[in-house]
């Protein structure tokens, strides 16, 4: 990781929704879009199976497919990798829906232009953690300061997480550990090299 | 984690949809609803690139055209102008902010739309100034020249901007299918209007085979990407018969009408074929998201534990 961005431990993530929350509180959107979500995998199609969230918003890539796409310029890096987006430059073309490969810059019907995450940038000027960091009750969720590699067994991929464009998001991911690690997080790449 | 929580109904809309037929063993696309929403969110860039593309490739063969037979190739060229110009209007109606259109330009030297946006403004530009030079004598073989490499740029342009990433269905072949399908329509286009020197000389019998091989070309990559280790939104049977329906209008009525010298048909079965064209474009975009990844993850789950 080369700028700022999160550290997701994977063993730790109830899914409880607590960042998704806090996103929604410090930015104040009461109403959809929502920038940050916690997607379950394999919570409703196989009960007994493997099961863990992917709480993800924007991934502040190295490589934004969202700012090399943009006609009008609305996405800016700033110097510590966080990619901005000026919401008074865009022109609610959805272009970034169509490029971005994790889902992160949202369309809001109603002000018609998109928005994202701009993990916290306000607050990180002012020595405080992101929100949704702030807010994780198991300490799953976690800031990752620019240029700082992911210490410990962190990875870039995760079954139901890649990065198709070469986009290079700046996110990592700790595996389960223990037995579930071995039971059902190991199944799960067996199942997919297959 | 305890069993209740793995165990916990399903609590998103979307979930509500789909838990009572997953539960009885159904395989339900994940995102199987949002196919007719996806055409309302696209209906705007569906007309806008038929337009445009329609226009876009009478210019250019009017332009190559005017000699020796000038007044046919610019009854084309006025159609495709205001064709054009009708499109650039559509595109601005799925826009947020409208009045920030010129903002735009911004991101020429990096956006693949803004090359697309310049293009199209320079195309329509090229063929207001061949019709007022047309109107006094006959174009200067440069402007032809000009007019013709930019609309041709101008389609391929239309193709680059869908080339992303994150979209298994809009890759490959299909970044060629503007510039072969407009060629296509302004070709035959001229064949409707034209004189009998027009006809005699018309490519229009090379470039409907070219246009059927690269269309062919992206429908094998998408059955490839529809197959059932792929697990995918894009439905089969649906893929199979949208296509071959596209096929059919656009590339072997046309063939069968022009054989028989029937070019007036065979305009209307190629501007229908292109308008199936593009919505059959949006109508099979596979965007890629965390969800989506995660729903292919589950499928392959599920596979796999039924052929153990």
């Amino acid at each position: 990781m080369s700028g700022a961005g999160f550290l997701v431990d994977l063993h730790r993530c109830v899914g409880c929704g607590s960042c998704v929350l806090a996103c929604r509180i410090e930015n104040g959107r009461t109403e959809e879009p929502v920038w940050r979500r916690v997607v379950p995998l394999n919570l409703r199609r196989h009960p007994g199976g493997p099961t863990y969230f992917l709480s993800v918003a924007c991934h502040h890539c190295d490589e934004p497919a969202c700012l090399r796409g943009c006609p009008s310029r609305a996405y800016e890096r700033r110097a510590d990798g966080i990619i901005v987006h000026h919401e008074d430059c865009c022109l609610g073309c959805r272009y970034c829906e169509m490029t971005c490969p994790f889902g992160a810059p949202k369309y809001d019907e109603q002000r018609g232009v998109v928005s994202k995450c701009h993990l916290c940038a306000d607050r990180l000027d002012q020595g405080l953690a992101p929100a949704c960091v702030t807010a994780c009750p198991t300490e799953a969720l976690q800031f990752q300061r620019p240029g700082v590699a992911a210490g410990g067994d962190a990875r870039a991929g995760v079954p139901g997480f890649v990065d198709p464009a070469g986009c290079r998001p700046n996110i990592r991911f700790t595996p389960p550990r223990g037995e579930r690690r071995v039971v059902l997080f190991a199944a799960i790449e067996e199942a997919i090299r297959r | 984690m305890s069993q209740s929580r793995r165990d916990a109904p399903p609590h998103t809309a979307e979930d509500s949809f789909v838990a009572p037929l997953a539960a009885h063993g159904t395989h339900v696309p994940h995102s199987s609803r949002s196919w007719l929403w996806k055409m309302s969110e696209h209906t705007p860039l569906v007309w806008f690139t038929s337009l445009a593309i329609g226009g876009a490739g009478m210019i250019a063969a009017a332009a190559l055209r005017m000699r020796p037979d000038p007044a046919a190739p610019a009854v084309a060229l006025a159609v495709g102008t205001v064709a054009l110009g009708a499109a650039l209007l559509v595109s601005t109606l799925h826009l947020g902010r409208k009045a920030r259109v010129p903002l735009a330009a911004r991101g020429v030297g990096r956006s693949a739309l803004s090359h697309e946006i310049l293009l199209a403004g320079a195309t329509l530009a090229a063929g207001l100034t061949l019709l007022v030079m047309n109107w006094q004598a006959y174009p200067e073989v440069w402007a032809r020249i000009a007019a013709a490499s930019t609309a041709i740029l101008f389609l391929l342009s239309i193709g680059l901007v869908y080339r992303l990433g994150g979209q298994r269905t809009w890759r490959g072949a299909t970044v060629l299918l503007p510039l072969t399908t407009g060629l296509v329509c302004g070709e035959v286009s001229l064949l409707v209007i034209g004189s009998a020197s027009i006809r005699e000389a018309s490519v229009a019998f090379w470039l409907v085979p070219i246009d059927v091989i690269v269309f062919a070309a992206r429908w094998w990559t998408l059955a490839r990407s529809a197959s059932a280790l792929t697990p995918r939104r894009l439905d089969a049977s649906r893929l199979r018969n949208f296509s071959a329906a596209r096929l059919l209008i656009f590339d072997v009525i046309p063939l069968v009408l022009l054989d028989m010298t029937a070019a007036a048909p065979a305009m209307i079965a190629v501007a229908l074929g292109l308008v199936l064209d593009r919505w059959l474009f949006y109508a099979l975009a596979d965007q890629h998201t965390t969800e989506s990844e995660i729903a292919g993850v589950e499928a392959i789950i599920e596979h796999q534990s039924r052929i153990r």
